[in-house]
C-alpha cells in the first residue's frame, strides 16, 4: 500500500519537470525563423540653376575704353536663381575672365565677370562671391540668388558684334 | 482484502494520462535544436554609402559584400543538417506615402551571400562567404561546410532523442544595388525584405 503511493508521486514530479523544460525551449528557437530587414534611401532633389534675367550691356560709344555693370547696383546685371535642398551647403565655381572674339573675327574684347549672391531676392544686400570654390548655403526654401555683372575692356578693339556666355558650376558639399 | 482492487484502478488511470503528456514533451524538447538568430540585423541604408543621393543623377549605388554597410544576420543551427535561406525582396524601393507611380520608384536589386565555414567572427566569415548568383532568391547548403573528403550527398535530416546535438554558426550577408536614380521625386524610399531560414527537407 505505501509503495504504490510513492510511485505515483514520483511520476507526477517527472512530468512537471519535463513540461517546464519544453516551455523554455520553444521560447528560444524554432525550425524556421524569419528576419525582416528594412531597406531605405533618402533621395534629394536635384540642384537647378535658372536664369531669371540676362546680363544687358548699355550702348557703347566710340570714346569708351571700358564699361562696367555692377552686380550689386545695376539693373542691367544678370540674375540667376538656384533651387535645391533647403539649408544645404553648396560650392560654386565660375570663369571670371574670358576673351570674346567678334563674329567677323576682326576684333576681340576681354570680359571680366563679377558675381554677387544672397540667400533672398535682394540684389542690394548681395555680396561679391569668389570665382573659385565659394561655399554657400541655400535658404530654408532651398533657394539662393546670384547677380552677374561684368567689366569689358574695349581698348584693343575697333568695332564688332560679340556674343558671350557666362557659365557657373554648382555642386552640393 | 476489500480495499486492494480500488488502488489498482486508480493507478491505471494515472498512467494513461501520463503517457499522452510524455509524447508531447518528447517533440517539444527537440525544438531546442532549432535555428536561432544571434544578432539584431541592421537595416540596409543606401545613404550610409552615399550621403547625398540625387534625383536625376542616373547614379547606381551598390553596396557590395565587402562594404561595411552590408546587413549581417548571424544565426546558429544544428550541425549536420542542411538549411534553406530564402530572401524575398521587391524589385524597387517606393516613396514613403507615395502612390507608387513611375517617378516614385527606384529599381532595387538585392543579393545575398552565406558563410558556413564555422567562422566565429564576421570578418573571417566575409572572407569565406559564397555569393548567390543574381536572380536567385533561394539557397540550400549544409549548416557546417563539408570537407571534400567527407561523403557527399544529402545530410542527415532526422535526429534522435538522446543524441548530443552540436550547433554551428552561419553568417548571411544581404546587400545590393539601387538605381539608376532617374527623375524621381525627393523623399524617403523604402521596402521590406524578408529572410526566411529553415531546415531543408529532402523527403
Amino acid at each position: 500500500m505505501r509503495k504504490t503511493v510513492f510511485n505515483i508521486l514520483l511520476l507526477i514530479f517527472m512530468i512537471a519537470n519535463l513540461t517546464l523544460t519544453s516551455i523554455n525551449a520553444s521560447g528560444q528557437s524554432s525550425d524556421m525563423i524569419e528576419a525582416g530587414i528594412k531597406v531605405s534611401a533618402e533621395v534629394m532633389a536635384d540642384i537647378d540653376l535658372l536664369t531669371m534675367r540676362n546680363l544687358i550691356f548699355p550702348d557703347i560709344y566710340e570714346d569708351d575704353d571700358e564699361i562696367f555693370v555692377s552686380p550689386i547696383l545695376s539693373e542691367n546685371a544678370g540674375m540667376m536663381k538656384v533651387k535645391g535642398i533647403p539649408n544645404a551647403r553648396f560650392r560654386i565655381n565660375y570663369l571670371n575672365k574670358v576673351k570674346l572674339v567678334s563674329e567677323n573675327d576682326e576684333g576681340f574684347i576681354f570680359v571680366e565677370y563679377f558675381v554677387s549672391g544672397f540667400s533672398d531676392e535682394n540684389q542690394y544686400a548681395s555680396g561679391i562671391i569668389d570665382a573659385v570654390d565659394a561655399e554657400l548655403t541655400l535658404n530654408e526654401n532651398g533657394e539662393f540668388f546670384f547677380w552677374i555683372g561684368a567689366k569689358i575692356d574695349f581698348s584693343q578693339t575697333i568695332t564688332g558684334q560679340f556674343l558671350g556666355q557666362f557659365t557657373i558650376e554648382l555642386e552640393y558639399m | 482484502m476489500k480495499s486492494k482492487p480500488i488502488h489498482i484502478i486508480l493507478f491505471l488511470m494515472l498512467m494513461a494520462s501520463f503517457t499522452t503528456t510524455a509524447q508531447r514533451i518528447g517533440f517539444e524538447v527537440r525544438t531546442g535544436d532549432g535555428i536561432n538568430i544571434l544578432n539584431s540585423p541592421e537595416h540596409l541604408n543606401f545613404n550610409r554609402l552615399n550621403n547625398l543621393i540625387m534625383a536625376n543623377s542616373f547614379e547606381v549605388i551598390t553596396i557590395s559584400l565587402n562594404d561595411e554597410f552590408v546587413t549581417v544576420i548571424e544565426i546558429e543551427a544544428q550541425a549536420g543538417r542542411d538549411i534553406t535561406v530564402e530572401v524575398n525582396a521587391p524589385s524597387y524601393l517606393a516613396l514613403s506615402g507615395g502612390k507608387q507611380s513611375d517617378n516614385e520608384r527606384i529599381n532595387l536589386d538585392i543579393r545575398f551571400a552565406y558563410s558556413n565555414s564555422g567562422n566565429h567572427s564576421e570578418t573571417e566569415a566575409r572572407l569565406s562567404a559564397i555569393e548567390i548568383p543574381a536572380g536567385f532568391s533561394h539557397a540550400t547548403f549544409p549548416v557546417k561546410k563539408r570537407l571534400s573528403s567527407q561523403v557527399t550527398g544529402l545530410s542527415q535530416s532526422r535526429h534522435y532523442s538522446g543524441s548530443t546535438v552540436n550547433t554551428e554558426r552561419i553568417w548571411i550577408f544581404v546587400f545590393g544595388s539601387l538605381g539608376p536614380i532617374g527623375k524621381v521625386r525627393m523623399g524617403e524610399y523604402t521596402a521590406e525584405i524578408s529572410v526566411i531560414i529553415n531546415y531543408a527537407s529532402h523527403e
